[in-house]
């Protein structure tokens, strides 16, 4: 239990300071106050041009357009974390300060565990600004479902950060490749559109992504009209995979950092 | 009794990169042990092996009876480190935040931890500019914190790698006499990798050289006085345009002698009635300036480098 604890600090530390010293640059306050004002202009601009009912219908004609904007904008940030994690690691290594970190007997997992809730933590205090009002403007039906599916959602991408951060430490120069592969698992996991618009020969891949069982769950907790049976086995589901990608991303950073450890983890050698 | 540090038979290699090998040697509780050597000579890749940052290839690398590779964790409770890199620290974060961050990664409590960050930024004479931003210190001050932040969870031992590289001269004194009080004192045990040799030689109390990879000499300074041979060194600059090859002749055979650049020469003499000899029989319009001084760390330094390299002038 104090051994959890003392993770637990570690990662609120590495976080709020990481957090602290992100907004010390006057870009990142930039992109965090109008990344959000884009969101809602593009939606502003471009949904009387295709009409609201038009857009409505054509993502399923589940529910209203700001509920549909909230749970892209939602959707949109958490993803984004992932590939934040990678860029966070391989500006760490860049630097010279991961070094500092590990010398320290914190496990890097608590380490970039923190990290990547700094990323998200970054993007969504400006944004839940936007987000919370459009949430609030349409009752959500199960909100204790939503609020379960989001922290599920949450903890699969953080998977699948340490996933991407393992390859950050393996290969240094990544956050590129990432970035487009990012760009790539948003599409297919259904950020932008939903995966029923994608064609129906290239839904098996959408459905092999265990990102899209996330965004399915935050998008039928807060949107759908299937029946709470489907929606609650949709949240077991999130949770066996979340578990899953997790596992997946402790045991590929182990091996990351045993083979950066005989590698060397900065370039200063 | 064991020794705080134990390094037997180690080797490290980066692909076909050799930068260890087979190296061995120990340092003692209360010990500051220097480690020197040129550049890319293998001291940042042992001082990494040392802090649990790198695996050896072969061999064994202990701190206080822990194995640095497989107790990575425990290995990293017992030591601090102040690496060379002033990028090591966040620059976007105050000298205090930079200390704070890092107190749940040592498992400090945050009121001890405190109380500590306070006392130590005072020591290295920070505690007045705690909150100013550490891309806006001085070099030397981001040397000093990095020395606070090595010794925030209080370790037995610490690694310095160039400690004194941006301290002006005051700031050399003082970290000099710091450093030796710890050991004393505190029963610090140091390890310290630097190329001011002056300065290891005051606080050393025995050193090793490295180069290459390979360990060339390791004992106290005045063993490496001895094996190089003990007396005095005489320095003398050479009149631009004059030989200096009939002043090597002159001494072959006789003296130990090495240049430090074209216009200078460096000769060793067993004595002082040798060098005053020596001086008298070369003619006044063919040098500039003489120095006479004892044989010191530097020259036996150099002589092992050079004799590593089997390099005559």
């Amino acid at each position: 239990m104090k051994r959890a604890l003392d993770e637990v600090r570690i990662i609120f530390a590495v976080a709020w300071y990481n957090l602290k010293l992100t907004y010390r640059y006057p870009a990142n306050v930039f992109f965090a106050i109008a990344m959000p004002i884009v969101f809602v202009a593009v939606g502003a601009i471009f949904a009387p041009l295709v009409g609201s009912d038009e857009l409505v219908m054509f993502t399923g004609g589940e529910a209203s357009l700001p509920l549909y904007m909230a749970a892209g904008l939602m959707m949109w940030l958490i993803s984004n974390s992932s590939a934040g994690l990678a860029k966070a690691v391989e500006m760490e290594i860049s630097w010279g300060t991961l070094s500092s970190n590990l010398q320290t007997p914190a496990p890097l997992a608590s380490i970039f565990a923190g990290l990547a809730l700094s990323n998200l933590l970054y993007g969504g205090t400006m944004s839940a600004i936007i987000a919370v009002p459009l949430l609030m403007l349409v009752p959500v039906q199960y909100p204790q479902l939503l609020a379960v599916n989001t922290a599920l959602a949450i903890v699969l991408f953080l998977g699948v950060g340490m996933i991407y951060a393992s390859l950050a430490l393996l290969w240094k120069k990544v956050s590129g490749v990432i970035q487009v592969l990012s760009f790539v698992e948003q599409f297919f996991c259904g950020v932008f559109l939903p995966v029923r618009l994608i064609p129906v020969g290239l839904r098996w891949f959408a459905y092999a992504l265990p990102q899209t069982w996330a965004i399915d769950g935050v998008r039928s907790a807060l949107l759908g009209v299937e029946p709470i049976a489907t929606r609650i086995m949709g949240t077991v589901i999130l949770l066996v995979l979340a578990t899953a990608t997790n596992t997946a991303g402790l045991i590929l950073l182990k091996r990351a950092e045993r083979v950066a450890r005989a590698r060397g983890i900065s370039d200063s050698y | 009794m064991e020794a705080v540090i134990q390094v037997s038979n180690l080797s490290k290699a980066y692909g076909s990169v050799v930068a260890l090998e087979r190296v061995s040697f120990s340092v003692q509780n209360g010990e500051i042990f220097g480690f020197l050597g040129p550049n890319g000579a293998g001291k940042t890749t042992m001082v990494n092996i040392l802090s649990a940052q790198l695996t050896p290839s072969s061999g064994v690398a202990k701190v206080m009876g822990q194995d640095c590779a497989a107790s990575a964790r425990a290995v990293k409770s017992l030591i601090g480190v102040a690496s060379a890199n002033p990028r090591a620290l966040y620059w976007r974060l105050t000298g205090e935040e930079n200390l704070k961050r890092l107190l749940p990664l040592y498992y400090l409590k945050r009121g001890e931890g405190c109380r500590r960050i306070e006392a130590l930024l005072r020591q290295v004479s920070l505690y007045d500019c705690r909150h100013q931003l550490v891309g806006n210190y001085s070099t030397g001050m981001r040397a000093r914190l990095m020395l606070a932040k090595a010794m925030l969870h209080d370790p037995p031992v610490l690694i310095l790698d160039e400690p004194w590289a941006t301290l002006d001269p005051e700031g050399r004194v003082e970290l000099t006499e710091y450093l030796r009080a710890m050991a004393r004192d505190s029963k610090k045990t140091i390890l310290v990798c630097a190329h001011d040799l002056a300065l290891m030689e005051r606080i050393c109390s025995r050193v090793a050289v490295i180069h290459r990879g390979k360990i060339l000499f390791q004992g106290t300074i005045d063993n490496m006085r001895e094996q190089q041979g003990l007396g005095h060194v005489l320095e003398i600059d050479i009149v631009e345009g004059a030989e200096a090859a009939t002043l090597v002749e002159q001494c072959a055979g006789v003296f130990d002698l090495y240049n430090l650049d074209a216009g200078r020469l460096r000769i060793v003499t067993p004595d002082l009635s040798s060098a005053l000899r020596f001086i008298n029989s070369i003619p006044c319009d063919r040098i500039s300036a003489v120095t006479i001084r004892r044989f010191s760390l530097e020259d036996a330094y150099l002589l092992i480098m050079r004799n590593s390299r089997g390099a005559a002038i």
